[in-house]
């Protein structure tokens, strides 16, 4: 082997690292802006609703597995500090705010569920889900930011003459 | 297979890739030359053949040096400067995570509350 051959050699090998510890950004980042429907006929009422809020969450779904990727995921607002929830009572905003999530998955959509609890009124020390939205399943496509996907909450529950159009809340 | 498994199997193949070929001696370089049987006397030779030995001189019971026609190759610069950069590529890889660390957090800017910022590549 010749001198240059051994230095191409050696440069290559020096680029193929570089080329394989860079690369490209793999991740998916999904903004997701979480509304209260205030609107329509099923919206949700405005101030009886907001007054038995307790807390909210996030559950991230992936059409490749019927186990969501991320479960009962809490809100809160990030200018607020840490662990601070979004959803306090009669305080909570009608506009939540914006979820940012990265995938690392090369394939498949994901979809997005919140849920707003409030205490349950036949056992107190449990929250059952009374505002509730799901979006529509979102491609993955690895190194793009995503439109942002919106995403109005509704209320759930069992149909009542008050709320003919009200749907049951999914699990 | 996923992506950092693949690429991590694409490095590896690459650093033991480039050393074979770094390190391989072209198999031409040393070929031999026509046979000649050393115990042949032709009878027009004056002098004494190659292979035949006077076991009397001394000469003859000493041993000969073994000599290579090419050199050992960790005599060469670039055994090691090759052994080097694939230590340290071994190194960084140990010590280095593959993957990337997701994007900063997009969401907010004016009139927008920021939620939660969280998934892969992302501090819990």
């Amino acid at each position: 082997m010749t001198t240059l051959s051994r230095v191409t050699c050696l440069i290559g090998l020096a680029t193929a690292f570089v080329v394989s510890t860079s690369g490209c950004d793999p991740y998916t980042y999904y903004n997701v802006h979480v509304t209260l429907q205030l609107q329509g006929n099923n919206a949700v009422k405005i101030p009886n609703t907001l007054d038995a809020i307790q807390t909210c969450d996030v559950s991230v779904y992936s059409t490749d597995s019927s186990a969501a990727i991320e479960s009962g995921i809490a809100l809160d607002q990030r200018t607020l500090g840490p662990k601070v929830s979004p959803c306090r009572g009669p305080d909570t905003p009608t506009d939540l705010g914006i979820l940012d999530y990265s995938t690392a998955r090369s394939s498949g959509s994901l979809s997005f569920r919140v849920n707003v609890y409030a205490t349950n009124p036949d056992d107190t020390s449990k929250l059952i889900p009374i505002i509730q939205g799901t979006t529509n399943p979102v491609p993955v496509s690895p190194g793009h930011i995503l439109p942002t996907i919106d995403l109005p909450l509704s209320p759930c529950g069992a149909v009542t003459k008050d709320q003919p159009n009200q749907q049951p809340c999914q699990q | 297979m996923t992506r950092s498994n693949l690429r991590t199997r694409t490095v590896c193949l690459g650093v033991v890739a480039a050393l074979a070929v770094a390190t391989a001696v072209p198999a031409w370089a040393e070929e031999p030359s026509e046979y000649v049987d050393p115990t042949i006397v032709k009878d027009t030779a004056d002098e004494t053949p190659d292979g035949v030995k006077n076991l009397g001189s001394e000469q003859a019971v000493t041993k000969k040096q073994v000599e290579y026609s090419t050199p050992p190759v960790y005599t060469k610069w670039w055994f090691w400067a090759t052994a080097v950069v694939a230590t340290a590529a071994v190194v960084f890889l140990a010590i280095t995570p593959l993957t990337p660390k997701a994007r900063g957090c997009t969401a907010g800017g004016p009139g927008v509350i920021p939620l939660n910022c969280f998934g892969d590549g992302r501090a819990r």
